[in-house]
């Protein structure tokens, strides 16, 4: 008894210490962004006389206000919206259906999981340049709908097999069109599968750099949340306390929809990795 | 014909369904990836209006690029020590956060959540939170706490450069592994472990013979996401190190990045590119055929 209940102390304690190991970073990040420039040069460490929220207010007006989040809503909304759409009616079909060309295609559409974004990104610059997509958020929106697609086919249509046929099947006998069959019947079933896909894209398209660094970075006005950070770091190299506060401000919106949306991260994380 | 018919009003409604995610991928993914071929046969400057052909040039340069050669190591390297340490990490965490004898499964979740945090931040702010931790805070606080000894310069030097970049990828993505890992450990049916204990298995063995082998799916998992994750890491580096200090940490997405977009040599970054992808796709295709090998069939 005595000595489960040592191990069972010994073990959380392990754990607490290893939860503030890795919440040091954030730790001291925070602690600088309310420091004025003198003090943090005294020192990294001591925590600051007084919360200085001077930082916030330049970093907010250095990163033009809610601008960058603005623009980081809109691209993730509309960039979710049509890979969801597309890719669950792909999904679904693809399936479904179970004869030569539906596995070629499901393959083709795999297939693209294991190339490395570098591959091809060269030319999809180049490409998104020439169909003049580069100064608004059309462009962007579109290039995530093409390679967002693999994985999300590639989760719903093991999904979509674990649905029972019969309730499409008397759908149809009833006249129901495909896609009335689909909208109304299977893509509600599909909900949990659609709503861990939302999340881990929501997350990915949120914060990729290397994309939107190559297609919207030259338009100040069109920049995401990383590029605006990455920038303001570049600038801000040596204000570290400024720096920081703008870091804060871009993390707090992360940390808020992870701590609400945290059971389908799990899920989602869980859905391809777990047999049966 | 009825039949006839019906198989027509079925391809239709195939195509109606699949055309428009195909659509987008072919023009998006497909069709860049098809010119990143083509495009690695010339030697295209990114401006000029007409495609030079040169054949195989480009591939055979490549053999004698030192830089590109050494970011083949470094990303060896950085890609290995990275798997290992964050599958074992991520591991043995999973089996501390899931053992039994943390009785509250509130808490339980509570220290999950929080090593999973830096999974949801984009990873220019993982990098730029340890640049700031290894350059300003490490010194202040091993110099205030009279541990100046332990002073290290880490982005001065090629071993600190890389132990730098591994620290924040692993703390980025140790919570994603360990979550897999959890969920595998609570697929094994506890009769199972009560059976082999009854047989005479403890502890380490226990695990050992018994444990692992049935979260096999989680670490094939894992072990594939991680050396990918390794291959391609960009992000971190482009922000941490820039790929210094003198080329320490120059990793191969960074030098195809410098080669196209800073040389301006879009036909040989191609090239290099598309020596990445083969890469891992052979290195995808033999995991593959490895682990399917050693799957324990339940």
């Amino acid at each position: 008894m005595v000595k489960n209940r040592l191990s069972s102390l010994l073990v959380e304690a392990v754990a607490v210490l290893i939860c503030l190991l890795f919440v040091i970073p954030f730790v001291f990040a925070v602690i600088n962004s309310f420091k004025t420039y003198p003090e943090m040069m005294e020192s990294f460490i001591r925590l600051p006389n007084r919360l200085n929220f001077e930082n916030y207010v330049k970093a907010w007006t250095v990163m033009k206000g809610l601008r960058p989040f603005i623009n980081s809503i809109i691209i993730t909304v509309f960039s979710i919206i049509g890979i969801v759409l597309f890719s669950s009616m792909a999904a679904y079909k693809l399936s479904r259906t179970k004869d030569r060309k539906s596995w070629v295609i499901y393959l083709i559409f795999v297939f693209a999981l294991v190339v490395p974004f570098h591959c091809y990104m060269i030319p999809l610059v180049k490409l998104t340049a020439s169909l003049k997509l580069t100064k608004s958020y059309i462009g962007i929106v579109l290039i995530y709908w093409g390679i967002c697609m693999p994985y999300a086919i590639f989760l719903q249509h093991g999904f979509v097999k674990s649905i029972p046929y019969d309730i499409e099947e008397s759908a149809v006998i009833d006249g129901c069109t495909p896609f009335k069959t689909f909208f109304f019947i299977v893509f509600p079933l599909m909900k949990p599968i659609v709503s861990t896909l939302i999340v881990i894209d929501v997350i990915m398209i949120w914060n990729d750099f290397l994309l939107p660094m190559l297609i919207i970075f030259m338009d100040r006005s069109l920049r995401t949340v990383p590029l605006v950070q990455y920038n303001l770091y570049g600038e801000y190299n040596n204000e570290w306390n400024t720096a920081l506060a703008a870091m804060v401000l871009a993390v707090v919106p992360c940390v808020i929809f992870f701590i609400f949306m945290q059971k389908y991260i799990v899920r989602g994380i869980t859905s391809g990795s777990v047999k049966g | 014909m009825h039949i006839n018919s019906k198989k027509i009003r079925d391809t239709i409604s195939f195509y109606q369904f699949v055309l428009p995610a195909l659509l987008v991928y072919a023009m998006f993914f497909l069709i860049p990836l098809a010119g990143g071929f083509i495009l690695s046969l010339t030697d295209w400057n990114g401006i000029s209006k007409e495609l030079n052909f040169i054949g195989l040039k480009n591939y055979l340069n490549i053999l004698d690029d030192t830089r590109f050669l050494n970011s083949l190591k470094t990303t060896l390297k950085l890609t290995v020590s990275f798997v290992v340490i964050v599958n074992v990490l991520s591991l043995l965490v999973a089996f501390l956060l899931d053992s039994e004898l943390i009785k509250s499964k509130k808490r339980k979740h509570f220290y999950r959540g929080v090593i999973f945090v830096p999974h949801s931040i984009s990873l220019i702010i993982v990098a730029f939170i340890w640049q700031f931790t290894f350059t300003k805070v490490y010194s202040n606080l091993v110099n205030e706490l009279g541990l100046g000894f332990l002073d290290i310069s880490w982005f001065g030097n090629s071993t600190g450069a890389i132990a730098a970049v591994l620290i924040a990828m692993i703390w980025q993505s140790l919570g994603y592994y360990m979550v897999v890992y959890v969920a595998g450990l609570q697929t094994i049916d506890p009769n199972l472990l009560e059976a082999a204990e009854i047989d005479g298995a403890k502890g380490l063995k226990k695990t050992i013979y018994i444990t692992l082998p049935l979260i096999t799916s989680s670490i094939i998992v894992n072990l594939f996401i991680s050396i990918i994750t390794g291959f391609k890491s960009f992000d971190i580096v482009f922000q941490m190190t820039s790929g210094g200090p003198n080329n320490a940490t120059n990793v191969v997405a960074l030098d195809i990045y410098q080669e196209a977009f800073l040389t301006q040599r879009y036909g040989y970054g191609s090239a290099k590119a598309i020596i990445l992808c083969i890469l891992v796709i052979v290195l995808t295709y033999f995991q593959l055929k490895f682990f399917k090998s050693r799957e324990v069939e339940m």
